[in-house]
């Protein structure tokens, strides 16, 4: 069903499985029973070597180091960041904050890390210590947003819904954008591999619809950025003109990421208990290929196959389908079949982007390639930006930085038909991967008759 | 063999789709969702701030 790419693009990195908290929730397959911890172990500096050199090989574009809690191996860590860096590989990381210091906030400003998630799962410490069970936990957290704050972090905060806490969603929101928060997600508490029961926390069918509204509702009563990190079955979420800012998180797990636990293993997602191989003694390309039930369509639900949602939606969370519905090709638990049709009506209306027509243009700065056997995977600093076919792939290799083209120059390259062309920019730069120029400029800057390589 | 034009793919593996569905070909569409399938993306960096696709 989904392409093969040479390798994943983003690989989620757990340096660490301890971790300060025992959430109730805690998707860690490794915490069974509540919370209660199963193992320790962690990367050490000779294996974030190891690890980072094999996938800078395989030109893995973005790098999310987590846990467990990763400020708990500090040394593995910024050492993984450094090395990240000289071999371009872009970082983030998911922490709890609650190890990080004053000093830690500047060094990873320093170091380049580029986004950092953390969690709060009430707006006060009675409610947030009580579900990751550490008193304390709140106040740390708090502590360590304000230090990221400081040094010019813009950190995303993630709520993550479950029966204990549902109620509080409103205030927590309300909460965390008093704090200064830019951009808050959510996401609906998942059951971990492991997990023998998780129905005291899972959120109900009804619960679901009603979170996602609550969500969408205050974020816009509060006036800030809401959206979520999980993939829901469209048909779940029905609303889907209302709800457009939930919508694209098809499940990524073994078509465009992975996650490497603390002992080397690699897993198609950091929820999914089932390993493929060990990055310690193997290359990541023969365990990202082990993957291939993740992408020929096999963990589909049947139900799903006919759907003509299916493309864009991928039939939600596998995880909790195995979890919840016992197998990991049953149906998403937040599925809804008999909306289907409505919410297809609901996507044939959704808003159309308007492309833009482009006469002069240069090659975004951050532009990353790398080349596929259908042509090449796209990034723009640390975003996906697109696939591109081969010969799209060959004109966007064409472009020398920092020089302004012109439509009608760029047209005798390659015989281009000229609405194929014209086409073809605008989504580029929709993309933002080519970026529109003035038509006058300055004589030094015109060099657009030279189909040079960069 | 058919003249490629200049194009964008998608991950869907076009020639083992279970089910292909046409809406997004059919309507031209550019918002085709594979540009936010990334797993852990927040959103908020600095070069993207603007750009939520």
């Amino acid at each position: 069903m989904y392409k093969t790419l040479s390798a994943p693009l983003v690989v989620q990195i757990e340096i660490e499985s301890a971790c300060p908290n025992t959430c109730m929730h805690c998707y860690n397959f490794w915490r069974k029973n509540n919370g209660s911890k199963s193992y320790n172990s962690h990367l050490s500096l000779k294996d974030i070597g190891i690890i980072m050199h094999k996938l800078a090989e395989a030109k893995v574009f973005e790098v999310v180091f987590t846990g467990g809690e990763p400020l708990l191996n500090k040394s593995a860590l910024f050492y993984g960041i450094e090395l990240a860096q000289k071999l371009g590989i872009g970082v983030s990381l998911n922490s709890n904050l609650i190890p990080l210091t004053e000093k830690d906030a500047v060094f990873l400003k320093r170091l380049g890390v580029h986004s950092i998630l953390t969690s709060i799962m009430g707006p006060n410490a009675a409610i947030h210590d009580g579900i990751v069970l550490r008193n304390g936990s709140f106040e740390d957290t708090i502590r360590g947003i304000k230090y990221l704050q400081k040094v010019g972090f813009s950190p995303t905060v993630n709520i993550v819904v479950s029966q204990k806490n549902k109620g509080y969603l409103k205030k927590t929101i309300k909460f965390l954008a008093s704090l200064g928060i830019n951009y808050i997600s959510s996401t609906r508490a998942g059951c971990p591999g492991n997990c023998s029961d998780f129905s005291t926390l899972s959120l109900s069918f009804e619960d679901f619809r009603r979170y996602l509204e609550e969500l969408y509702i205050t974020g816009q009563e509060v006036g800030i950025s809401v959206g979520v990190l999980e993939s829901y079955p469209y048909c779940g979420i029905k609303e889907l003109l209302r709800y457009q800012q939930f919508l694209g998180r098809r499940c990524s797990a073994g078509v465009t990421t992975v996650t490497i636990g603390s002992n080397g293993s690699v897993r198609p997602c950091s929820h999914l208990d089932i390993q493929y191989g060990n990055l310690l003694s193997e290359d990541i390309k023969s365990i990202w290929f082990k993957m291939d039930e993740c992408r020929n369509g096999s963990m589909i639900p049947p139900e799903c196959r006919k759907c003509p949602l299916l493309e864009i939606c991928g039939g939600g969370c596998r995880m909790e389908a195995k979890m919840r519905c016992g197998s990991l090709n049953a149906m998403d638990p937040y599925s809804s079949p008999k909306d289907i049709n409505f919410a297809l009506q609901q996507f044939n209306k959704l808003p159309k982007r308007e492309l833009k027509i482009v006469s002069a243009f240069s090659v975004a700065e951050k532009v990353r390639i790398r080349l596929e056997k259908f042509g090449s995977v796209v990034f723009v600093a640390h975003r996906f930006k697109a696939y591109l076919n081969r010969k799209s792939t060959d004109f966007l290799m064409g472009l020398k930085p920092k020089k302004t083209y012109f439509v009608e120059e760029v047209m005798k390259w390659g015989n281009y038909e000229e609405e194929e062309l014209k086409r073809f920019l605008s989504k580029l730069a929709d993309k933002k991967i080519i970026l529109q120029r003035p038509r006058k400029i300055t004589g030094g800057e015109r060099d657009g008759t030279t189909n040079s390589r960069f | 063999m058919e003249r490629q034009i200049l194009d964008f793919e998608t991950i869907l593996d076009k020639t083992n789709a279970i089910k292909q569905s046409s809406s997004c070909e059919e309507n031209d569409c550019v918002n085709c969702y594979d540009c936010v399938d990334c797993y852990d993306c927040d959103f908020n960096c600095e070069e993207c701030d603007t750009d939520r696709d």
